[in-house]
């Protein structure tokens, strides 16, 4: 019984991992939210996406997440017209990130709620672990 | 006079069981190598919770992993000490029985 908590504690850790990973992605999203090219008419910052697998452990039988993949947002780049910037094309147009504030921060409220899910499940955890050897003791 | 020579045959043979499982050594671990293996445990987890909050603070190990080694190694100390403490108690509670 005791082992199956333990486990239970280790899943919400990776969880938390996993969404930590996260955070980071949209970290990076937001930071380069106005990154442009570098080179006249090139591409700017592509928003990165990040993906989630399971993975079994055939050693403790349980089915872990890791972070599958971080992959780019193939949507269209936002266009603004500037001819006096740099990255600016011929016809005076720049590129923009495909970032969205707003999508940003929708994701980012997701992952926080995801890992205080998972926190919860260490607290509850360590509180049916901890009442146990209570139980013992007295 | 056959039914009291009976009754000391029987109070013999009771005797040299009672002697004779004394003197055999249990085959099996007994429980103060069991409590000498756990308390080990528990220490090595302690070191562990100790390498790991060390390296957190030098900023090279996960928040997450801290939490795990501490939880653990407070879990498997709680453990261990329950456990020494049942067993104080009884042979606390054996020692005050009267003779």
């Amino acid at each position: 019984m005791t082992t199956d908590i333990k486990q239970a504690m280790d899943l919400a850790a990776m969880g938390m991992r996993a969404q930590g990973t996260r955070m980071r992605v949209i970290s990076e999203n937001m930071a380069n939210a106005e990154t442009t090219a570098r080179e006249a008419g090139g591409d700017p910052y592509r928003r990165q996406m990040v993906t989630f697998k399971n993975v079994m452990n055939r050693r403790t039988d349980v089915n872990e997440v890791k972070i599958d993949k971080i992959i780019g947002d193939q949507s269209d780049f936002r266009m603004k017209h500037d001819p006096s910037h740099p990255a600016a094309d011929k016809d005076g147009f720049i590129k923009l990130p495909n970032v969205n504030s707003l999508v940003e921060m929708m994701d980012m409220r997701e992952a926080q709620r995801s890992y205080e899910a998972n926190l919860g499940i260490i607290d509850m955890s360590r509180t049916m672990l901890m009442r146990t050897i209570d139980l013992l003791r007295s | 006079m056959v039914e009291v020579n009976g009754a000391v045959g029987a109070y013999q043979n009771a005797l040299k069981q009672v002697t004779e499982n004394s003197d055999k050594k249990s085959d099996g671990a007994s429980f103060g190598d069991m409590l000498k293996e756990s308390l080990g445990d528990a220490i090595e987890t302690q070191h562990k919770s100790e390498q790991m909050s060390a390296a957190a603070v030098q900023g090279k190990a996960d928040m997450i992993d801290v939490l795990q080694a501490v939880t653990e190694a407070e879990t498997t100390l709680n453990t261990v000490l329950s456990i020494r403490d049942r067993l104080v108690q009884s042979y606390q509670e054996i020692m005050r029985t009267p003779i």
